[in-house]
């Protein structure tokens, strides 16, 4: 199995167990989902890049990566002015 | 193997997106069980306070409240307000849910006040069916005094079977009750609570009980139906009342004379069906409809089972005024209006489809909920504009309003967050701490992408034989790698000093073969190439791997057909002639090459 399949299927079981507990909590949180899916994809990404070649996909998953920690820091700063704003 | 796991993916990403479908329209990300405290981002702040029920000191209460409305229920039965007594019960069943609330929220699963709870809930469902009972009493009643009026014997008999069935039902549901009170009343005894009211309820249904007994006392038993049994089979149908308005209830009942009891009974009005029912050991079967989704006039009901057919009954359905009402208000932080109101037409018009205009212009529609209700936010342009909800639908017993319009000012977003104090200093300090955050963010994606286990060089790109990916090579390590080249280079210097590249060569070729020869010879000069060019771990590169590193700048022009003549005699395994004078060509002028970079 291709390390790029087994990082499908790792990163789909981990969105499910995500969903699973937030259904299980009746608290859909689409923040929070984010935030564990870009957590996820950020430890994949890791233990797949090994250093001496790199393939196409996980460059393009850098890059996915990057836009995803700029939404991140998006949902931080409204955080910011719901508190502050309170 | 592989297409098991993937379907096995693709199986679970399709679950989870099922289990999030629902939430995908209109996520609620801030509900009202999670987000306790006020927002700007809330819609409706006034649902925040509906939430807030959960301590100790509020069990008590609910219990009181449960038990006073037992007596509240059971006395609006006996005096025939069945309106009352349906709102009662609703309260009573609401206390009920938030008491097993509070029950699951403190575990206090073990506790007598989890006995208290399913008890109440089971009287709940003694009191629904005692409504029930009591209107089809009710209904009975009165058919009885049409039939013997009309001199129908046949149906008055009838009329008589179901009322002593029902009787017997009324009995059988007050022992039920009392077996629910004899648990109930001690444990809230030793509660301390006020069981008054709860000690009326007994007394109120043991009332109902002998209201029943008065009407039906003398009526047969179910052992004589069958002497109303006739020659040929056949299915009566009685409604009441036969004149109905929103939300009224009728209460259907009838006899199936036929061999086979178990046959259902469909119910239709006007030849859509309404109802499958079933007729009892006395034949007899009953039920009932409210009216909701059926159009103001007059229309028939029949029975059918098997090939019988009961006369049609009409009923007509009178129409009602209904009133829509409305109130919007501005939704802070949003160019948004949010619209609340009811649809009502003596009861709240359930599930009605009603719109918000602007003038004749419609800006939105929706239905209302189960309690006649409306909750909608309408995106609307900043500046005063004056909304009307209206309601009107031909498929409901109910005439078409309109609310009174209202007026509502959409005023421009000031800003991300002017902030609660509202001042320029607030206002600052939030902007930078959101800028802050931004180019924290910004910075680290940048840092991220940036940040190479080896440094990767974007320029250079090898493809792998049938392999689709392509394949980032390794970058040069500019610190510590540059140590092993630089000592393999002291070697090959070394050697070259005892004999030249030629020599050695040839020496290896006696000796070892063309393959060994060339592996050597391989090894040599891409060392010096990769001293040139700063090229780390060029020993576990395979030859095209290299050479997709030997590009741009200090290009060695000799290394391409090197590498090919190395590639035939190591991989193909060649070692003819002809391709030994390539490659010893090729090596000439590699040899050359890269000498001559090197001084």
């Amino acid at each position: 199995m291709k390390k790029k399949q087994l990082a499908l299927l790792a990163l789909v079981i981990w969105l499910f167990v995500v969903c699973i507990f937030m259904l299980l909590a009746r608290t859909i949180d689409l923040e929070i989902f984010f935030v564990l899916w870009l957590i996820g994809m950020l430890v994949i990404v890791e233990l797949l890049d090994a250093g001496s070649v790199r393939p196409a996909y996980l460059r393009s998953l850098k890059y996915v990566i990057a836009a995803g920690v700029i939404i991140f820091g998006l949902i931080v700063a409204e955080k910011i002015v719901e508190i502050l704003a309170r | 193997m592989k297409k098991i796991l993937l379907l096995a993916a693709a199986g679970l990403a399709l679950v989870a997106l099922a289990g999030l479908a629902s939430f995908a329209v209109n996520p609620l990300l801030y509900s009202p069980a999670n987000e306790t405290l006020e927002t700007e981002y809330h819609l409706n702040p006034d649902a925040l306070t509906a939430t807030s029920v959960n301590s100790t000191t509020d069990v008590y209460p609910v219990m009181q409240e449960m038990l006073d409305g037992s007596g509240d229920i059971t006395m609006n039965i006996r005096i025939h307000d069945l309106d009352s007594a349906q709102a009662a019960l609703a309260d009573y069943r609401k206390y009920g849910g938030n008491l097993n609330h509070l029950v699951v929220t403190l575990d206090m699963n073990q506790s007598e006040v989890n006995t208290f709870v399913n008890s109440t809930r089971a009287q709940g469902d003694l009191f629904g069916q005692l409504i029930n009972d009591t209107a089809t009493l009710d209904a009975l009643k009165d058919l009885e005094i049409q039939y013997q009026n009309s001199a129908n014997p046949e149906m008055t008999a009838s009329v008589k079977y179901q009322g002593s069935a029902l009787r017997t039902r009324i009995h059988d549901l007050y022992g039920k009750y009392q077996k629910e009170y004899d648990t109930t009343m001690p444990i809230s005894t030793r509660h301390g609570l006020n069981t008054t009211g709860y000690s009326d309820s007994l007394a109120e249904v043991q009332k109902i009980v002998q209201q029943a007994d008065d009407a039906f006392g003398d009526a047969p038993g179910v052992q004589h139906v069958r002497a109303f049994n006739a020659s040929t089979p056949f299915l009566t149908l009685a409604a009441y009342p036969r004149e109905a308005t929103y939300r009224d209830t009728i209460v259907l009942f009838g006899y199936l004379n036929f061999e086979d009891l178990s046959t259902p009974v469909t119910i239709s009005l006007d030849n859509t069906t309404l109802m499958n029912l079933s007729a009892d050991d006395t034949e007899a079967y009953h039920g009932s409809f409210t009216v909701e989704t059926i159009p103001a006039g007059v229309h028939y009901l029949t029975a059918r089972a098997a090939n019988l057919t009961s006369v049609q009954i009409p009923i007509t359905i009178d129409p009602v005024n209904s009133t829509t009402l409305l109130s919007v208000k501005s939704v802070r932080g949003k160019t948004a209006a949010l619209c609340t109101g009811t649809v009502t037409a003596n009861h709240p018009v359930r599930y009605a489809p009603y719109t918000i205009r602007e003038k004749s212009e419609i800006i939105y529609r929706g239905t209302t909920d189960g309690k006649g209700a409306f909750n909608t936010t309408v995106p609307l342009f900043t500046g005063t504009h004056v909304l009307t909800a209206a309601f009107s639908s031909s498929a409901y017993p109910v005439n078409a309003s309109e609310s009174a319009p209202q007026n509502v000012t959409i005023e421009e977003i000031p800003g991300i967050a002017s902030g609660s104090s509202g001042t320029w200093f607030g206002t600052l300090m939030i902007w930078v701490a959101v800028a802050v955050v931004l180019t924290a963010s910004g910075a680290g994606a940048y840092w991220y992408l940036g940040r190479k286990k080896p440094a990767v060089r974007a320029d250079r790109t090898v493809r792998y034989g049938d392999e689709a990916d392509f394949i980032q090579p390794v970058e040069p390590v500019k610190e510590k790698l540059p140590s092993t080249p630089v000592r393999l280079e002291r070697a090959i210097l070394a050697a070259l000093k005892r004999e030249n590249l030629a020599a050695r060569y040839q020496k290896l070729l006696r000796s070892a073969g063309l393959s060994p020869a060339a592996r050597q010879v391989y090894l040599i000069l891409i060392g010096r190439i990769a001293v040139k060019q700063n090229i780390g771990r060029y020993q576990v590169m395979t030859p095209t791997e290299f050479a997709g590193c030997c590009t741009g700048e200090g290009v060695v022009v000799s290394l391409s057909p090197f590498i090919a003549a190395y590639q035939e005699i190591r991989y193909n395994g060649r070692s003819d002639d002809r391709i030994r004078t390539e490659f010893e060509t090729a090596m000439t002028a590699l040899d050359r090459e890269t000498k001559g970079d090197r001084h």
